[in-house]
């Protein structure tokens, strides 16, 4: 196995890590969290 | 390793009376003389001119007479010549050894492959053709080649200009190349050598990495992508694995409410929310408002800290919209929402819930003539702890997939220059 296939799998592993840390902590930068990010500013269908 | 024999001869060449040294003596038939490039017979023990010198002279990159080991092997360099296809050239360098025969060393400029002459033919294969166990599939089309240039001793009669058409079959590392003209056909095995070994057999500057792939070279990046794919697979795995367990939620809380539409804001408080997990936990309040049409109820949401005021805010808006034009009837939106938030800390929770129903008029409507959402509309909100984020499996998946798809993409970019026609 090469060199960088080595890296990669240990690169697999802590990107495993980190989803697992995300999992145990309920992290998220996807998450709304305490600010209205994703706060719809206009209403009614858009059906055209 | 084989010791190279005594079988170099002194001959005078007829043509410019110069020396040269015929090294395979009892095999050459023909003898080009390296000083003036007569061609001679070497079968002729007057050795006879067959063909004046027609080109320029040049000197061969490892020169007649050097010595190397190759594969454990020592070869005695006794002939050379270049070839054309009208659309690029290479060199063959023609090897000896008393005891093994001769081989041949292919230099297309940037990579040597040592070659043999088959003994025995290939076998028809479904894609190709088959050797020694090893299918080897067509490569191009068939093409003409010629001698543009020769120089040394060889055991065929070679002149400049001698034409053969090629057709060449190739598998990663090697090639069978089938040389026909009008009187015979022979095949030839090619092997690509490591970088590097013939420099160092022979003495050579070595060769840079620029320009056109062989067609039989291996992509430098087929053994790293498959080793990509399976750690990749396996990690990616791993994480779905990962995501399956954890997906388990917990419901804390949940209560009915109610809105009037174009009401003032009505404001709600759920109390008592215990959160635990010292580490902060992820809670999804989702927002349910099944009568609602032809209208939205915006719902902002704090959790509220009981004991810090620390505040966590969401909104979710709940909406459906239903109607009729020429393509018949639609419906967009959705009642059912939710508003996610992330690392929330242990503590004492209240959701403090803020209600706003609204209801749509269409173009053309007064808000007196609008139809569909009643006057009061209830409103089902629901707190869950715990869970997965698809954003983050998104990210973990695009981030453990993206060394395979980049080694792909270059092994796909190699293989388009291997198989590419030659400019």
């Amino acid at each position: 196995m090469s060199k960088s296939s080595i890296l990669y799998a240990l690169f697999c592993l802590a990107v495993i890590g980190g989803f697992v840390t995300t999992i145990r902590s309920g992290f998220s930068p996807f998450a709304q969290g305490g600010q209205r990010a994703f706060v719809h500013t206009a209403y009614g269908p858009t059906h055209k | 390793m084989t010791e190279t024999a005594a079988t170099v001869r002194a001959l005078t060449c007829p043509a410019c009376g110069g020396t040269i040294a015929l090294r395979a003596a009892g095999y050459t038939v023909s003898l080009v003389c390296e000083h003036c490039g007569t061609t001679l017979d070497a079968a002729d023990p007057e050795v006879r001119v067959i063909a004046a010198a027609s080109a320029a002279m040049t000197r061969p990159e490892i020169p007649l007479g050097t010595r190397g080991a190759l594969d454990g092997e020592q070869w005695e360099v006794v002939g050379y010549l270049e070839r054309s296809d009208g659309e690029s050239g290479w060199s063959e360098y023609l090897l000896f050894n008393p005891y093994l025969g001769y081989a041949f060393l292919l230099d297309d400029g940037r990579r040597f492959s040592l070659g043999w002459l088959l003994d025995r033919l290939p076998e028809s294969a479904v894609d190709g053709l088959q050797y020694a166990s090893e299918t080897y599939r067509r490569f191009g089309t068939p093409y003409k080649t010629w001698v543009r240039f020769v120089v040394g001793e060889f055991y065929w009669r070679v002149a400049v200009g001698e034409q053969v058409r090629v057709t060449d079959y190739v598998l990663p590392g090697k090639m069978l190349s089938c040389e026909e003209n009008d009187e015979e056909r022979t095949w030839t095995l090619l092997e690509l050598l490591d970088r590097g070994v013939v420099e160092r057999a022979f003495g050579i500057d070595k060769r840079g990495n620029a320009g056109a792939p062989a067609p039989h070279e291996p992509s430098p990046w087929h053994s790293r992508l498959i080793d990509a794919i399976i750690i990749g697979t396996v990690a990616a795995l791993t994480l779905l694995f990962i995501a399956a367990i954890g997906s388990n939620t917990h419901q804390l809380a949940a209560a009915d409410f109610t809105t009037t539409i174009d009401a003032p804001m009505t404001s709600q408080v759920i109390k008592g929310i215990t959160l635990t997990n010292p580490a902060g936990t992820a809670v999804t309040i989702a927002a349910r408002a099944d009568g609602i049409d032809n209208g939205w109820v915006d719902v902002d949401l704090s959790l509220v800290n009981a004991v810090t005021d620390q505040s966590y805010g969401g909104y979710v808006l709940v909406e459906h919209y239903t109607g009729t034009d020429s393509d018949g009837a639609w419906s967009e939106g959705d009642r059912r929402n939710r508003a996610t938030l992330s690392n929330v800390p242990p503590g004492r929770y209240d959701l403090v819930i803020e209600l706003t129903g609204h209801r749509w008029v269409g173009p053309g409507q007064s808000p007196a003539s609008a139809w569909g959402t009643a006057d009061v509309q209830p409103v089902s909100i629901v707190l869950t702890t715990g869970g997965v984020f698809a954003g983050n499996m998104l990210l973990a998946l695009l981030a453990i997939l993206l060394w395979p798809a980049i080694l792909w993409a270059l092994h796909l970019r190699f293989e388009q220059r291997r198989t590419a026609p030659v400019t």
